[in-house]
């Protein structure tokens, strides 16, 4: 009696002799390269197994590693992880053995009778003949199955471990908190537009004052300069407000087949299935098996649209080439063109940029800036294609944007000026602050800083001679790099003096010190215009880069400026403490803490790589 | 969370009952062991669990229970370290610390227990360091947490797409501001015809844009209320069915309208956003739409609409 198996024994036969015989360890084919890839060197059969590869140590125990034992592990991991584009590197069989070493050291290695649950031959004993002989045909017997599964297994169950295992503490969490969060305090001068208000308002500006501020001014010439605008005729398809009637009429007159409709739908298939109005759209896209006489497709749904433009389509082809082929192109011209061949007229007037872009929004977003690039006169060059609509235009008229003459805006002028001049009034105050309180440092610093530009220009002849540099571009280099270092040295000195400066140049002055904080800083992009007044400046304080950037004691060297206040202020930090920890949010507590577990748990991983696996199993190459 | 008795391992070992003979298998132990860790090593498909969002007071209880019956098996000193991190986890630094100081007594010299990191410093050591660290600080700050979110079933809210229907539930103890929101927006009709603007596919998808209404689709996802809301992280985790305010890269806080509908776990984004509800049937409805391509904008190719929004009866 034949076993069931016959013909699969048959097939098997018939296939080795068909199949080339491979040896358990004949070397792959080599792979296709592409020019200019890295070849990684294949691993050959050593030609002496007992050579000493390598010692390592796992626990208390130094352990050797021969060639062999090498090109076994290799012979190991080949067949599930080589591919012929991708030979095993020598350091990634190293690392497995190290690894796998270390897991089954420590105790991750499945036991045996865990490893008959793996064993596909015992779990799935009708499938283990095949099993059997496709390993055969790979190269792979059931020990060197087992013993791959086994050491693999090991090894995730130690990573696995060891991801689990990363612990974060709440001081961690909390010095990684408060390093972002520090309590500053800080003093200040303000000099506000408002006070420079009352000033000005005090006496009236003359028109010479008034017409030098509007021909010098960007903000006043912006609030009342005239925008661009264009004058222009359109001759517009548009389907949507064809005549129902004529387009029945027509329709009864010239029937169209499925298969002119069908070609007209395929020459513009894109544009057609555009087309297809939204609320229809899935109709396309079916959640279930439909019979075919069911499937809706895009042709059908815009079978409309492609009759109407058959029909009708051609008229704007022929208004537009009768435009095109007169000899003088005006706008009554293009009326006339319009009301003869049945389609719209539309005569935008003065539209600027904004205007164009919402009153004319169905004529693509685009439309101005084509229209401005024309030249007043001219046709465009082609029919222009948006959505459903067809049309074609021509620019009229165009009034590029000017200011009003001043004798125009005089009037209104005046508030817009007061409001400028005492904003940059207050800023020209506070500069001279800034210079008076320089002029003082300087004659302090200036040893000082004579002698740090003296070490820098020694320091860069030094290194440019090391280097044995001798052009001038070379040498000016140099000389750049320690200048600006030197210069950024000469910052620090200065915003380290300058505090004493502050404090007795504000005294002499008899301006206000005015005192905030403790605060934190708060980088949130809050519209601060949305803000009360207080909050205004609490905000522009605790959003500022400069301030954080300043160490306790320093001044800002240059003014802070903020247009939502409309005042410069000249800060000083007083002092910066470590905020408790009880000001920590809860949320934040959270926030830090997935941080600083994702940078363990990744920690961990990287235990894992190739070089920390060497230095920790120290191994040594021989 | 169920709450553990604050009690060193070695009392656990004693309350716990003694397993009868041949009952668990050293080997089925292990496996148990193996399968009950809370993380796996990261990679870039499995990204990690962090530990607001595993339920250390269970993983606590099943790891005891692991040690009772795994006594002088190879896995009872890797169950108590694991023990020792879960109790580390759950805010029982003092157990946590009792259970080191157990191993380093017991497994002395066993080689998981004296593993040096780079710096020479045991396995176990940097472990009970880490444990006096905390208990020092805890004596001198109070450690806050967030409480356990909890689903509300009387909450279902029904999104009706034109693929089909969502039902989302919303939460008992969390984020109230954006349920409100959501709501007092479902009910003036706020997202009625709008449409799913952003696909990102077998990842998420995200609604809630009134210029989703419109046809040109460069200005979707530019939309909202006009306001926006402030953040209410809580201890949920982002995974799939995670229903989420959406809040763009750079910005403080969540947006006024805009959510996203989640299809994989993103645990990135928690303390990111806000999650605000869960989805409870219908995640079927979003993975076929999910099969689609996106186009340029993101946007599905063929739009799939939400029709409205059916709330719960509580909320009408």
């Amino acid at each position: 009696m034949t076993s069931r198996f016959t013909p699969l024994l048959v097939a098997c036969c018939l296939a080795a002799k068909i199949l080339p015989a491979q040896a358990v360890d004949a070397p792959l084919p080599a792979p296709a390269r592409r020019p200019g890839a890295v070849q990684v060197p294949r691993i050959e059969a050593p030609a002496n197994p007992a050579r000493v590869k390598g010692t390592f140590t796992v626990g208390t125990g130094e352990r050797t590693l021969t060639d062999g034992d090498f090109y076994q592990a290799y012979l190991l991991l080949r067949p599930h992880e080589e591919r012929p584009d991708r030979p095993l590197a020598e350091n990634t069989v190293l690392v497995h053995i190290l690894l796998a070493a270390e897991a089954e050291a420590l105790g991750f290695a499945p036991a045996d009778e865990e490893m008959d649950a793996m064993n596909p031959l015992k779990t799935n004993p009708a499938m283990a003949e095949n099993l059997l002989r496709r390993w055969e045909l790979q190269g792979i017997d059931e020990a060197k199955y087992l013993a791959y599964i086994r050491q693999t297994t090991a090894i995730a169950r130690m990573k696995d471990a060891f991801a689990s295992m990363a612990v974060v503490n709440s001081e961690a969490i909390y010095e990684n908190w408060k390093k972002d969060n520090l309590l500053h305090r800080i003093a200040y001068v303000e000099f506000a537009a408002a006070d420079e208000e009352r000033q000005l308002r005090a006496k009236t500006p003359t028109d010479e004052d008034l017409r030098r501020f509007w021909e010098s001014s960007p903000v006043a010439q912006n609030l009342y300069r005239i925008p661009t605008s264009v004058t222009v005729d359109m001759v517009v398809f548009d389907p949507a407000s064809l005549d129902k009637d004529e387009l029945a009429q027509l329709r009864r007159a010239r029937p169209i087949s499925d298969k002119e409709a069908l070609a007209y739908f395929n020459k513009d298939a894109k544009r057609f299935t555009a087309m297809v109005p939204s609320e229809k759209r899935h109709l396309l896209h079916p959640s279930q098996k439909l019979p075919l006489d069911q499937i809706v497709t895009p042709f059908e749904l815009v079978r409309d649209r492609v009759e109407e433009e058959i029909l009708l389509g051609d008229r704007i082809s022929r208004a537009f080439e009768q435009v095109k082929a007169a000899d003088q192109i005006t706008g009554d011209l293009m009326k006339k063109a319009a009301q003869q061949h049945g389609l719209r007229f539309h005569r935008a007037e003065a539209m600027t940029r904004e205007e164009c872009a919402t009153k004319l929004e169905q004529f693509g977003p685009n439309l101005f800036n084509q229209i401005f690039n024309t030249e007043p006169g001219a046709l465009c060059g082609s029919i222009v294609f948006e959505g459903p609509l067809k049309f074609f235009w021509r620019l009229d008229e165009k009034n590029v944007s000017t200011l009003p003459a001043f004798e125009a805006v005089r009037d209104k002028l005046i508030e817009t000026y007061i409001r400028e001049t005492a904003y940059s009034n207050a800023w020209e105050a506070a500069k001279g602050f800034i210079a008076r309180m320089e002029e003082r440092l300087a004659a302090e610093v200036k040893p000082e800083e004579d002698e740090i530009d003296r070490k820098a220009a020694l320091k860069a002849a030094e290194d440019a001679a090391r280097a044995g540099a001798r052009e001038p571009r070379e040498l000016a280099n140099y000389q750049n790099q320690h200048r600006a270092l030197a210069d950024n040295e000469k910052r620090m000195l200065r915003a380290s003096r300058a505090p004493k400066y502050f404090d007795s140049l504000v005294a002499s002055e008899g301006l206000a010190l005015k005192e905030f904080g403790p605060f934190t800083f708060r980088f949130e992009g809050i519209d601060r215009q949305t803000l009360a007044s207080d909050d205004q400046l609490r905000s522009f304080f605790e959003s500022s880069f400069q301030i954080k950037s300043l160490e306790p004691g320093s001044v800002t060297l240059a003014p802070l400026s903020d247009a939502t206040t409309r005042a410069h202020y000249i800060v000083k930090v007083v002092d910066r403490e470590e905020p408790p920890f009880e000001m920590m949010p809860v949320a934040d507590y959270h926030r830090l803490k997935i941080n600083l577990e994702r940078q363990a748990i990744f920690q961990s991983n990287y235990e894992w790589s190739p070089f920390e696996t060497m230095t920790r199993l120290q191994w040594k190459a021989r | 969370m169920k709450i553990s008795l604050i009690l060193p391992a070695a009392a656990l070992l004693i309350l716990a009952p003694v397993p009868a003979p041949g009952q668990d298998k050293p080997h089925e132990l292990a496996r148990e062991f193996f399968d009950v860790l809370p993380r796996k090593a990261p990679s870039p498909s499995h990204p990690p669990a962090f530990s607001h969002s595993i339920d250390w007071g269970d993983m606590t209880d099943r790891l005891g229970s692991i040690i009772v019956r795994g006594k002088d098996t190879p896995i009872e000193p890797i169950a108590m370290l694991m023990l020792g991190v879960s109790l580390f986890n759950s805010g029982e630094i003092d157990a946590a610390q009792a259970t080191f100081e157990e191993i380093s007594v017991q497994f002395a010299s066993h080689p998981l227990v004296d593993r040096r990191d780079k710096g020479g410093t045991r396995l176990i050591d940097s472990l009970k360091i880490q444990c006096a660290r905390e208990i020092a600080f805890r004596r001198t700050n109070e450690v806050r947490t967030l409480p356990q979110p909890e689903l509300d079933p009387d909450s279902d809210t029904t999104l009706n797409f034109s693929k089909g229907p969502v039902v989302i539930r919303f939460y008992k103890n969390a984020a109230p501001l954006h349920r409100e929101n959501f709501l007092k927006l479902a009910k003036e009709g706020y997202y009625d015809r709008t449409r799913i603007h952003r696909l990102v596919p077998a990842t998420l998808v995200q609604l809630g844009d009134p210029n989703s209404r419109e046809q040109d689709l460069s200005r979707w996802g530019q939309g909202g209320p006009g306001y926006t809301l402030d953040n209410e992280f809580s201890l949920i985790t982002h995974r799939r069915g995670t229903v989420s305010m959406y809040r763009g890269p750079g910005r403080p806080r969540s947006h006024g309208s805009q959510f996203q509908i989640l299809l994989k776990d993103q645990p990135n984004l928690d303390f990111v956003q806000t999650p605000f509800a869960e989805v409870v049937s219908g995640i079927d409805v979003i993975d076929a739409v999910s099969r689609q391509s996106p186009n340029q904008f993101q946007a599905p190719v063929d739009d799939v609409f939400l029709n409205g929004i059916a709330p719960a009866a509580k909320f009408r």
